[in-house]
């Protein structure tokens, strides 16, 4: 049932208060004055629909939500509002959310019009106590990356494509350009369901650690509706845990073990064993050659390369499996910054990750959505085009896919419509 | 004496729009007695090719065309869903004629046709050929009044193959 004026302002005015807004703020985003606005929250001024847009994308809500049934109390944003105050002061942080719930409403919108079904009930959840310290923080996240790679039986291979793991565990994600700061986000509400979003302006290889990073958030954080991830809250333990859980997932401790003993190395200087014949136990013991043992620069490459992470997250993984001692961590870290890693893996010919294409995956599969709504007849020509404008496709370039792929409707026996004059 | 006939409100969508800026006729829509045609705010917005802009302005300014917008919460309300299936100036105008029991004029199929006909009935509904038509027959354009080289144009007009129905048209 629709709502009066009346209770329209009021609940545009809870919006704006949620998001911490001034109606100065919201005037300017709108394009009225800030009188306008107060009039509007009273219920003495109509609200335009071409507004109403505007509001919804302000506050970031489903547009619904202030016309018609009971709003929704506690959304994803109030969520992260309360948990990160600060956040709804920074504007180009509250923009990107902005984007991002958008985006994870039309994603929402064309899989239940394509009646693509999530069942978030099987995603895996792990009630923990936050951790107290940093220690504890770290334990937490190795601990839940090894019973995740267990209850998805995975064992310790590589993980190829982490957002299509995320995916088929009932995960939406995205890739958004979000400020440098911000490496990814979780929001969890029941109109998006569960969306991961990675910084789509960062590395590939970065990106699949923070879809691994807000994987944890989304198992262990979710009551929480949501959490931001920034390089500058790195101290906190939450954020501690998940860059424990993201190592550890994508790099598992025997998994790398096992690589490195492939190389033949990772053996201490001296190896001993004891053999037992119930009277009495021989011992042996061998050295390696001197140096043999070494981890050296090509070795954390195709380690890199192995697991699909930086040479950087290597090496601290080799460093804290104690592979590698803290003085042998630094001179490779030093020759990584110095460009080394780099050449290295150039002169393997180890094919660096075509970013790109990589940035682009979403882009294709939030599209085929669109596309096939379309095919289906589910949504309109129109709204694919504002679809494919939110992830910067031109108008030419879709227009031109469409008329290619025999999308577009080319039949020109168009009916004459003319009701009895 | 009889009550004169009522004027009948179209809102117009914004591929007929520029299907007949394309053939530079936007003043049919202000000369065809005892109709007349709205553009909500949504659709205008939607045409942004300079020339395109400057014939829409022009039409607004000699009253051809006119702008609406829809305030009414239940009016609101019906735009807020019809905008999960369709674009801005697609469900500006449905939630509109819906809400006012206007009619539509538009030239899209699939979706927003079938939503028209759902929400409008068949009676409610025209398109291009549907608009050519009613101006032949009112007398604001003659069957040679759309020179060949302007149902050409017509036929390259974006979202609206038009030839075919221009030709039935006249």
């Amino acid at each position: 049932m629709a709502v009066t004026q009346l209770e329209l302002g009021k609940r545009l005015r809870a919006a704006r208060e949620a998001c911490h807004m001034t109606q100065d703020e919201v005037a300017r985003h709108v394009g009225v004055s800030r009188a306008t606005i107060a009039q509007m929250e009273l219920g003495n001024r109509a609200v335009t629909s071409l507004e109403l847009d505007r509001f919804a994308y302000i506050y970031a809500r489903d547009m619904r939500q202030f016309v018609s049934g009971d709003p929704e109390e506690d959304d994803s944003l109030v969520a992260l509002f309360r948990l990160q105050p600060e956040v709804s002061g920074q504007d180009e942080v509250f923009a990107a959310l902005r984007d991002c719930l958008a985006l994870g409403r039309e994603i929402t919108n064309l899989e239940r019009l394509l009646e693509i079904d999530r069942n978030i009930a099987a995603l895996a959840a792990y009630p923990l106590p936050p951790p107290r310290t940093k220690w504890e923080a770290i334990q937490q996240g190795d601990r839940i990356a090894a019973e995740e790679r267990r209850r998805l039986g995975i064992g310790s291979v590589p993980l190829p494509d982490v957002a299509g793991l995320l995916e088929a565990q009932g995960v939406r994600t995205a890739q958004v350009p979000l400020p440098e700061d911000l490496s990814g986000l979780t929001l969890a509400e029941s109109d998006v369901g569960v969306l991961v979003v990675a910084n789509r302006s960062h590395h590939f290889l970065r990106r699949r650690f923070s879809y691994a990073h807000e994987y944890c958030h989304v198992m262990l954080d979710r009551e929480q509706k949501g959490a931001i991830s920034r390089v500058s809250d790195r101290e906190s333990f939450q954020e501690i845990r998940a860059n424990s859980f993201a190592a550890c997932f994508l790099m598992p401790g025997s998994g790398v073990q096992e690589f490195v003993r492939g190389l033949a190395k990772g053996n201490p200087s001296r190896l001993e064993a004891d053999v037992f014949d119930e009277d009495g136990a021989l011992h042996a013991q061998a050295r390696p050659a001197p140096g043999s043992q070494k981890i050296q620069m090509y070795d954390v490459v195709l380690m890199a390369q192995h697991f699909g992470v930086s040479r950087v997250a290597a090496l601290y993984r080799l460093k804290n499996l104690k592979l590698i001692a803290d003085s042998e961590f630094e001179a490779l870290k030093a020759q990584e910054e110095r460009g080394v890693g780099a050449e290295v893996a150039q002169l393997l010919g180890l094919p660096e990750p075509d970013h790109k294409q990589a940035r682009n995956e979403f882009r294709h599969r939030f599209l085929a959505l669109g596309l096939e709504a379309l095919r289906r007849g589910e949504i309109t020509r129109r709204k694919l085009g504002e679809l494919a404008a939110g992830v910067d496709v031109a108008a030419e370039e879709l227009d031109s896919v469409l008329a290619e792929s025999g999308l577009e409707e080319q039949d020109d026996a168009i009916d004459l419509l003319l009701p009895g004059d | 004496m009889a009550d004169p006939k009522p004027v009948r409100l179209v809102v117009v969508d914004a591929c007929v729009l520029i299907n007949l800026i394309h053939v530079n006729r936007l003043d049919i829509l202000g000369r065809l007695k005892g109709w007349e045609f709205v553009v909500p705010e949504q659709v205008s917005e939607e045409i942004s090719e300079p020339g395109q802009v400057r014939i829409l302005h022009e039409a607004f300014r000699d009253g051809y065309i006119r702008k609406e917008q829809s305030t009414e919460p239940a009016e609101l309300g019906v735009y807020a869903k019809l905008r999960q299936v369709m674009g801005r100036g697609e469900a500006a105008c449905l939630a509109m004629a819906h809400a006012r029991n206007w009619m539509v004029a538009c030239d899209e199929r699939g979706r927003f046709h079938r939503e028209c006909r759902l929400k409008l009935s068949d009676q409610r509904v025209l398109n291009t050929p549907g608009i050519l038509l009613l101006a032949i027959r009112h007398s604001v354009i003659d069957a040679e009044g759309l020179s060949q080289n302007n149902r050409s144009t017509l036929a390259r007009a974006p979202g609206g193959q038009m030839q075919g129905a221009a030709t039935q048209a006249m």
